[in-house]
């Protein structure tokens, strides 16, 4: 079963670049700190807009460039990874716990438990992650908590439906049943039969969820409901480009490719997982 | 599928052929890009040059103007005038059959005669006057230019005759008739309006005699005017004028280079290298009797201490703020008078970047391991300051390095206004253009303690010294003594350091290249009477 | 069917109740409210049935604006659904036709790249090379503003049509011309999301077992794949729209903000900056409510779609 997995996963054409370069953003992002060359909110007023170096006017101490107040763009970037990733893995993981759980609740208690999630799941899809960010902004102040959560809470019913649809499916199973006449308790049957088996398809959610919420903590960023100002957080560095898009198209294309890319990554990784578990090509 | 997709694009390609060129609306039409809401349509009770653009200029006349090149006055409502031998009495005769607008909200029955300009000086002057209290009752101008002691009586000698009897003489008498706050305004609206029980609809559905009349205002995005066909100095061109309310500099340029304005309020300086290069732009400056300044709040704690003003004074490098905010294109400002003003001193000592002395100035005011501090930034960018949010991100870095931690505090630029009014602030970045040739100009609305009062002294600073020398400034006729005076009063200031004044900036406007007769206000606006497309 | 149709109509309401639950909530958490209490949120629901959203700054009522800005974000989304499914689906049927060629890979990199680009950047990278660079069009808004048009269904396209003066037509070009660059931005996502997933369901579709025999029986071949096939596979379709609903509000709003285009996400979100809270906390409900009865019409979509299900229930 695994040797077979691994071997639908790696005959997808893409699945191991892919793989490799979500690692290697991973890796950039943890070691960000120690790899820049400059402190990312350092101000220097004689390094102002330098284009990155393949570009005439280009310094080889920017390779990247600098923006508008003189800061080093690889810099910005290389902190802006650790952020825009850490705060997008905390908030997967929040929503990976949260879903897997209350989905579990309802699909083993089924019926009025079942019923009452399935309804608070529906109301959390009422509120795309935006309006809860602005919501919750609200209520307990901005910033970056406000953001992680309005991303996790967001990406919650997704796990949710994810782990109790298949729970639904696989109670219906005849192993399952033979299980129950083996004598397996309620506990003992989820942990070692129902869960392994939900596993896959939870991981493949996971790894999809990871690039929507990439794209959302960039998306809050830009509109100023993440991090605050001078934090090099992938979309307040577009926010704050914004302004120089005429005059400095560096400052808006490079974090730009950046989330680009590693979205682009975590979902080609994604994909080749999906087909990998679920060979039949079914969607999400 | 092929086949959807290009005749999708073909269909693209026609929309972008078919109106890409002139026609009636656009032929006839001009959308001015400006840079913030005007706080109300009465130039009376507003001080900010963005409202004086919206209405002062398009809507309304004075007695007087000014010649633009020489600085002369000339007729403008008054079609001719005499002054007494003593200087203190000034006869004007009015023009007669000047139409005020006819719009959805008012129909003029009578034109413009000697009861508007009372009118409008009146409501200003007199506390009594049923209108002083409406809209806050605030006349910054009027009280700090001091038209208020210097005038003793304004009486009708005729439906079309005015006499302002003065105190004493006073030279710029006619100077000041010209400036904003002495728009003349329809007594008969006001009557109006007065009669329906809604006195404040007067300041913001005007009524003027003006180039362009308002046909309508959506707040905060823009502003719909047509041109006035009544109007006595000769009918504009262009027949539909639009402010396009447009806060943010960059989308300014964006939608000036995407056709959809077709001139723009204070490019960010940033862009000006860009706007140069571009054949279909046309860059209009001239330098501009403005100043930028960070004034500290002298009510509050630490800020009430010279000490530590003078140290945060130290400690910001603004060689480095022209260079980033207004990428070379102002000039460091030692004073708050600009150095074109007669008064300025030019022998002045000025704060250095001196980080080291800064902390010593702390340490000796027992702030030495220092403190926090708000900095209120504007949200709109002004011809004397275009990025006020990057001027205080550089201040900040600044002060991290004395141990200073700065917050930085932005609102709504109406609420901003507001605010800083209350006092609520700690230090506010914030600026002045004038619009006389005057040192008067730039200290006593900026400065003095009557200035506190009418809510424009943003250090909330009270210096009787420094009002003496004004004072003494002010009434005296030899112009080395005042000079003098003035010099004393901008060392005296330096001293206190109320303020750090960081700089009088150039002032820029950018048109296409096909919209001529364009003219620049000095308070950074434009003049559209004469402007018109040529394909 | 009736039955069902009444159980899907009551689940609309407890989700409703639950949305307002939510708001009312979060809004009893700001400063200066009152502790949550069953009594308190009984006033507030009753306020809800009678209109009252709250008042803003000025003293206007919240519906009404929210009014007033919802027909320019409804005129964006159905531009955008419009070229979404006009370019989607043909793009996935034709994919599915030739599957594993290079149409194929061509339509999956496409959409690959559609679920990843941030629709932010896409935008500016859009108005940096069409109106900035070509000067094609313009960056704001959804008409000049030389056109003063009265808003008498407040979609533009419309009122320019209604407004019978001499400038209709040239404003109605220019009201096209604005629609343009939002339209292609903000249809991005879901012209992948449509592509992707009706090429996977008519891989499948094309498979079975009727259309083999419909094929042996002579029906001419794009009757089978565009309306027998294409029926069957349209229900997946709606299904991962209305999962998706959110992540194209998102961008709605996203769009709108760089757009400047005068909708619900750019009224929201000027609120928000100046503070307004009575509009953020009213139009963000009305929001999810609006959200809620499109999930609701996708669902009657999904049931009408689906003969199975008819079938079982009839």
């Amino acid at each position: 079963m695994n040797s077979r997995f691994v071997q639908r996963f790696i005959s997808h054409p893409a699945a191991l670049p892919a793989l490799f370069g979500l690692l290697l953003i991973l890796l950039l992002a943890v070691l960000g700190h120690a790899l820049s060359p400059f402190n990312p909110v350092l101000v220097d007023p004689h390094a102002q807009l330098l284009p990155p170096m393949w570009q005439a006017g280009g310094v080889a101490a920017h390779p990247l460039g600098t923006d508008d107040l003189g800061r080093d763009m690889l810099s910005r970037l290389l902190h802006g990874a650790r952020l825009t990733m850490g705060s997008a893995t905390v908030a997967l993981l929040l929503a990976l716990v949260a879903g897997v759980l209350l989905g579990s609740i309802a699909g083993l208690a089924g019926g009025l438990p079942d019923l009452l999630l399935r309804r608070c799941m529906d109301v959390l899809l009422a509120f795309p992650s935006i309006l809860l960010a602005i919501l919750l902004s609200l209520a307990f102040g901005g910033g970056m908590t406000a953001c992680v959560m309005a991303v996790a809470i967001a990406l919650t019913p997704h796990f949710f439906r994810v782990c109790r649809d298949g729970l639904c499916e696989e109670l219906g199973k005849d192993y399952v049943s033979a299980a129950r006449l083996d004598g397996a308790g309620p506990v003992s049957l989820y942990l070692q039969t129902l869960l392994p088996n939900l596993a896959a398809p939870i991981v493949v959610r996971g790894t999809l969820a990871f690039s929507t919420a990439i794209l959302d903590i960039a998306a809050l960023g830009y509109l100023s409901l993440g991090a605050p100002a001078p934090t090099p957080e992938w979309g307040n560095l577009l926010a704050s480009a914004h302004d120089f898009i005429q005059l400095a198209p560096w400052t808006v294309t490079l974090p730009g490719l950046a989330i680009l890319v590693t979205v682009l990554c975590a979902n080609l990784v994604g994909d080749a997982l999906r087909d990998a578990v679920n060979p039949r090509g079914a969607n999400p | 599928m092929w086949r959807s997709l290009f005749a999708g694009f073909c269909s693209v390609g026609l929309l972008v052929a078919c109106t890409g060129g002139e026609q009636s609306v656009r032929a006839t039409g001009l959308v001015y890009c400006s840079e913030g809401s005007p706080d109300s349509f009465n130039p009376q009770i507003s001080t900010s040059g963005t409202s004086y653009d919206a209405s002062a200029h398009p809507l309304y006349n004075r007695l007087v103007d000014l010649d633009p090149d020489t600085g002369e006055p000339q007729p403008a409502l008054a079609e001719s005038w005499t002054v007494s031998r003593d200087g203190t009495r000034w006869k004007f005769k009015l023009r007669r059959e000047v139409q005020f607008h006819r719009t959805a909200w008012f129909t003029p029955s009578r034109p413009f005669n000697a009861d508007d300009v009372l009118f409008s000086f009146e409501r200003q002057w007199r506390p009594r006057h049923p209108f002083h209290r409406v809209s806050g009752g605030n006349y910054a101008y009027f009280a700090n230019i001091g038209l208020g002691e210097l005038l003793t009586g304004i009486v009708k000698r005729g439906e079309h005759e005015v006499e302002f009897q003065l105190r004493e003489a006073n030279s710029s008498f006619l100077t000041m008739l010209s400036m904003e706050f002495a728009s003349i305004l329809s007594a008969e609206y006001a009557e109006k309006v007065l009669q329906a029980g809604q006195p404040q609809q007067l300041d913001q559905l005007p009524v003027g005699t003006g180039p362009f009349q308002l046909v309508r205002y959506d707040h905060g995005a823009f502003i719909r005017y047509e041109a006035n066909p009544r109007y006595f100095a000769g009918v504009a061109n262009v027949k539909r004028l639009v402010f396009a309310i447009t806060p943010d500099a960059s989308l300014r340029l964006a939608r000036l280079r995407a056709g959809e304005c077709d001139v723009m309020a204070q490019p960010s300086p940033a862009h000006l290298p860009l706007i140069r290069q571009n054949s279909k732009l046309k860059l209009y400056s001239q330098p501009s009797l403005n100043i930028s300044y960070w004034a500290f709040n002298t009510r509050r704690p630490p800020l009430n201490d010279a000490r530590v003003r003078q140290a945060l004074s130290y400690a910001v490098n603004r060689a480095a703020i022209l260079d980033a905010v207004y990428f070379g294109a102002a000039e460091l400002a030692k004073s708050p008078v600009p150095p074109l003003v007669p008064g300025h001193d030019h022998a002045l000592q000025d704060f250095r970047h001196d980080p080291a002395r800064a902390r010593e100035l702390l340490r000796e005011a027992g702030y030495g391991n220092g403190f926090t501090l708000d900095i209120w930034a504007m949200p709109v960018s002004r011809p004397y300051n275009p990025n006020a949010k990057k001027m205080a991100e550089l201040i900040q870095d600044d002060l991290r390095q004395i141990g200073v931690n700065a917050r930085i505090v932005s609102f709504e630029w109406r609420d901003f206004l507001r605010r800083l009014r209350l006092g609520e602030h700690d230090s506010v970045l914030l600026g002045w253009s004038g619009d006389l040739n005057d040192a008067d100009n730039f200290l006593t609305p900026l400065l003095s303690c009557e200035a506190i009062r009418a809510g424009s002294n943003r250090a909330l600073w009270c210096n009787d010294e420094f009002d003496n020398l004004l004072n003494e400034a002010r009434s005296s006729r030899d112009l080395a003594l005042r000079e003098q005076h003035y010099r004393a009063a901008q060392e005296l200031f330096k001293a206190q350091a109320p303020w750090l004044t960081i700089a009088h900036s150039t002032q820029f406007l950018v048109a296409r290249q096909s919209i001529q007769g364009l003219r620049q206000s000095v308070s950074g606006g434009v003049y559209f009477h004469h402007a018109e497309r040529r394909p | 069917m009736t039955a069902r149709l009444g159980r899907q109509l009551l689940a609309l309401l407890s989700t409703l109740l639950g949305v307002s639950l939510a708001c009312y909530l979060l809004r009893q958490q700001m400063p200066e409210q009152a502790a949550p209490s069953v009594l308190g949120f009984g006033r507030y629901l009753l306020d809800l049935l009678q209109g009252q959203f709250g008042l803003d700054q000025n003293g206007d009522a919240v519906l009404h604006g929210f009014l007033a800005v919802l027909p320019a974000s409804l005129e964006l989304l159905v531009s955008a659904s419009l070229l979404a499914v006009l370019i989607g689906i043909p793009a996935g049927v034709s994919a599915a036709r030739r599957h594993q060629q290079w149409l194929d890979r061509l339509v999956g990199a496409f959409t690959l790249v559609g679920y990843s680009v941030p629709v932010f950047w896409w935008a500016l990278l859009l108005v940096l090379w069409f109106s900035l660079t070509l000067d094609w069009t313009p960056v704001s808004g959804r008409i000049s503003f030389l056109f003063d048009v009265e808003a008498r269904t407040g979609f533009i396209l419309i009122d320019t049509w209604l407004a019978r003066d001499a400038y209709a037509l040239e404003a109605f070009l220019d009201a096209l011309r604005h629609i343009l660059l939002p339209t292609l931005v903000l249809a991005l996502l879901p012209m992948a999301m449509i592509a992707r997933v009706t090429r996977a369901a008519m891989v499948d579709a094309l498979a079975a077992d009727y259309i083999r025999m419909a094929r042996g029986q002579g029906i001419p071949e794009w009757r089978l794949v565009w309306i027998y096939a294409l029926r069957n596979a349209s229900q997946p379709v709606v299904a991962v729209l209305s999962l998706q609903l959110s992540a194209l509000i998102t961008g709605l709003m996203l769009v709108e903000s760089i757009f400047s285009w005068p909708g619900v996400g750019k009224w929201l979100l000027d609120a928000l900056s100046r503070g307004d809270y009575a509009i953020v906390q009213g139009g963000a409900l009305l929001l999810a409510i609006v959200l809620v009865v499109m999930n609701f019409s996708m669902d009657l979509l999904r049931l009408w779609l689906s003969p199975p299900e008819r079938g079982r229930r009839r």
